[in-house]
């Protein structure tokens, strides 16, 4: 595909940012780096990242699974985070809702779409690619992930 | 469609980023989406920066994040959230048995209005309208301080006027309420829905029942796991001469784990003891492929000879959601009608889902929406028997509208039906009638917002929602007439 391989110190330089984004996006700002590094580790340190085309879909996939074995570990702990956090519920000004637990609402891989569709501005076209799933598979976690946004947001 | 709600969206994201452990992407400040930074109102941008400072300053990083859905990397199924399938936006109580009252104000009614505004701006959505004796009863939820939702009731004496009841009512204020389906009958009113009576944890929301005699006063059924499960909703209430039924939806848990969500009914011969009846056949899947709101029971009705009649939609093997019909004759024993992709969706290409049914003289009429290239549809089936069905071709005018059939009613030429439903975000709120199901006259263009259920009285059409207003969004209920021209 004529696309370097960039070493792996270059790697965490290059899209470190973004996926920390990205990984924010699905499993909130305290496991952001931790699903990051992981996914990081876990990849570049495979034998097959050294074959692979597109470094960043790779990484972005990567990002996905790990967000979602670290959603497994970590959901007790994080009821026990939402029991605190009662004391600071953030409500919009304008219709009374949670924000963050309106996110609460989305799977893993609904908060993926939504970021890259609402964020990073990608079409459906590109958000499959950089996740490496269908169009079809895509355009339908949006769609579910407004239906549900729209119930709390609006 | 709802590009209010695409930049409700890119600000949540905004804080998403904001909140990332990573330096902010301009040097000067905090991020902001340019599309944000161009629509949204500064008071806005402000009201959430300071919503954000606050949970800093609270010191906790707070993200009570939520479950996995269809994920083709990796291969572990990881657990939805708790929270319940998607609510219908129907009442569903249509006046097979007794006739509507004759309300000479709605009668006479020469344009439509938006009624009763007074009294339910603390409200932000009414989730159903249904006749209660000589009157009407609307039913509909607000925020309370906890940002939990608490139910709101309003009562009318004429379509015209109305006045909230019940409003301090502990059945409607403790925990989480949301009543998406009710109906005359128990005691007086049963309304179904799903919420949770714990003040300070996490809220699990399990389906639930309501009942008043007048609506004034509230009783609610108390948790019970082997009837009401956990994570399930009610979504719609039928009463039949099987007794009470309600359906909706319910999860299955092991530990963290979402194992299925299957379309379930339960029925009472009261509404205050239930029965868990049916749940929809357990499927090999990995339930972690499709999310709640492909998988459920949103409404259902009675016909004439005693058959009930749910909809809703599923999944086919293709991982497309489908629209699905079920069929009882006893209300405990249920069978889905076969799928038929011609008829229910399936090709490969488009989403189907019904949103809504009715009993009418020819048999049943299903309302819902088509999704094709990313865009709803209206979509209309009619049955003469509940077991055979038929997709009806609209007109070309009508099958192209942005916006699904939301809720259905038997009136004005025949039917009146209007839309959008609450989870395609808001529109136009758009009111139709035919004669025929084939050819539609838009009766009325409403505000900006969505519709959840439709009840005609005389020649008079009654619409329960949501709208924007110059002071956010609040609940509301219109009134017009059953024809374009009076």
């Amino acid at each position: 595909m004529g696309v370097r391989t960039l070493p792996r110190g270059e790697v965490f330089e290059k899209y470190g940012v973004e996926l920390t984004r990205f990984a924010t996006s699905m499993v909130g700002p305290s496991d952001a780096q931790d699903v990051v590094s992981d996914a990081l580790v876990r990849t570049m340190w495979s034998d097959s990242w050294l074959g692979v085309d597109n470094q960043r879909a790779y990484l972005y996939r990567a990002v996905t699974s790990q967000a979602r074995m670290n959603h497994r570990t970590s959901s007790r702990r994080r009821d026990r985070e939402a029991k605190t956090a009662q004391s600071a519920v953030v409500l919009s000004g304008e219709t009374g809702v949670d924000v963050w637990e309106a996110l609460d609402h989305l799977g893993v891989m609904e908060r993926a779409v939504v970021f890259l569709a609402y964020w990073e501005d990608l079409n459906e076209v590109e958000a499959a690619e950089r996740l490496g799933v269908s169009e079809r598979t895509v355009r339908r976690h949006l769609g579910r992930a407004r239906q549900k946004l729209g119930r709390l947001l609006i | 469609m709802s590009s209010r709600l695409d930049d409700r969206i890119r600000l949540l994201m905004q804080q998403v980023v904001d909140e990332s452990p990573v330096p902010p992407v301009t040097p000067l400040g905090p991020s902001v989406h340019p599309t944000i930074r161009h629509r949204i109102p500064g008071w806005l941008v402000a009201v959430v920066a300071a919503a954000v400072v606050l949970v800093l300053v609270g010191g906790t990083a707070i993200w009570l994040g939520g479950g996995g859905s269809d994920m083709p990397v990796g291969t572990d199924p990881v657990p939805e959230t708790t929270v319940p399938a998607a609510p219908s936006t129907t009442t569903g109580p249509v006046p097979t048995s007794a006739p509507p009252p004759t309300i000479p104000t709605l009668s006479s009614l020469g344009e439509w209005q938006q009624v009763g505004a007074e009294v339910m701006q603390p409200a932000v959505a009414m989730t159903g309208i249904t006749p209660l004796g000589s009157g009407f009863v609307a039913v509909g939820f607000q925020p309370d301080e906890n940002g939990r939702q608490d139910g709101a009731i309003f009562s009318s004496e004429d379509g015209i006027t109305w006045t909230r009841t019940a409003e301090d009512d502990e059945a409607l204020t403790t925990g989480s309420v949301l009543i998406f389906g009710f109906a005359e009958g128990g005691p007086g009113l049963v309304a179904v829905g799903y919420g949770c009576e714990n003040e300070v944890e996490r809220c699990t929301p399990y389906a639930t029942v309501w009942t008043s005699v007048d609506g004034s006063e509230w009783a609610r059924t108390p948790p019970d796991f082997d009837v009401f499960g956990e994570g399930s909703g009610m979504y719609d209430v039928v009463v039949s001469p099987h007794g009470i039924g309600a359906v909706g939806a319910s999860e299955d848990w092991i530990s963290d784990e979402l194992v299925k969500v299957r379309p379930s009914v339960w029925i009472s011969s009261d509404g205050f003891d239930w029965t868990r009846a049916w749940d929809g056949p357990e499927t090999e899947r990995d339930a972690a492929a499709y999310s709640q709101f492909d998988v459920q029971m949103q409404a259902v009705t009675v016909g004439s000879d005693g058959i009930l009649v749910a909809v809703g939609s599923m999944l086919d093997d293709q991982d497309v959601a489908v629209a699905a019909v079920w069929t009882s004759s006893d209300g405990t024993s249920w069978d889905r009608v076969p799928h038929d992709p011609a008829i229910f969706g399936g090709d490969g290409e488009t989403d189907m889902t019904m949103w809504d049914v009715v009993a009418d003289s020819s048999g049943f009429v299903a309302v819902g929406g088509e999704q094709r290239a990313g865009v709803t549809h209206p979509a209309l089936w009619t049955s003469p028997d509940g077991f055979s069905w038929t997709r009806i071709d609209l007109d070309p005018t009508t099958a192209e509208f942005a916006g699904s059939f939301g809720t259905v009613t038997v009136g004005g030429e025949g039917l009146v039906v209007a839309g959008p439903v609450m989870f395609e975000g808001f529109g136009p709120i758009t009111v139709w009638t035919s004669a025929n199901g084939v050819d539609w006259t838009r009766l009325a263009e409403l505000d900006t917002g969505y519709s959840s259920a439709v009840i005609t009285v005389d020649q008079a059409v009654l619409i329960s929602g949501s709208m924007q207003s110059t002071s956010g969004v609040q609940a509301a209920v219109w009134a017009g007439p059953t024809t374009t021209t009076r």
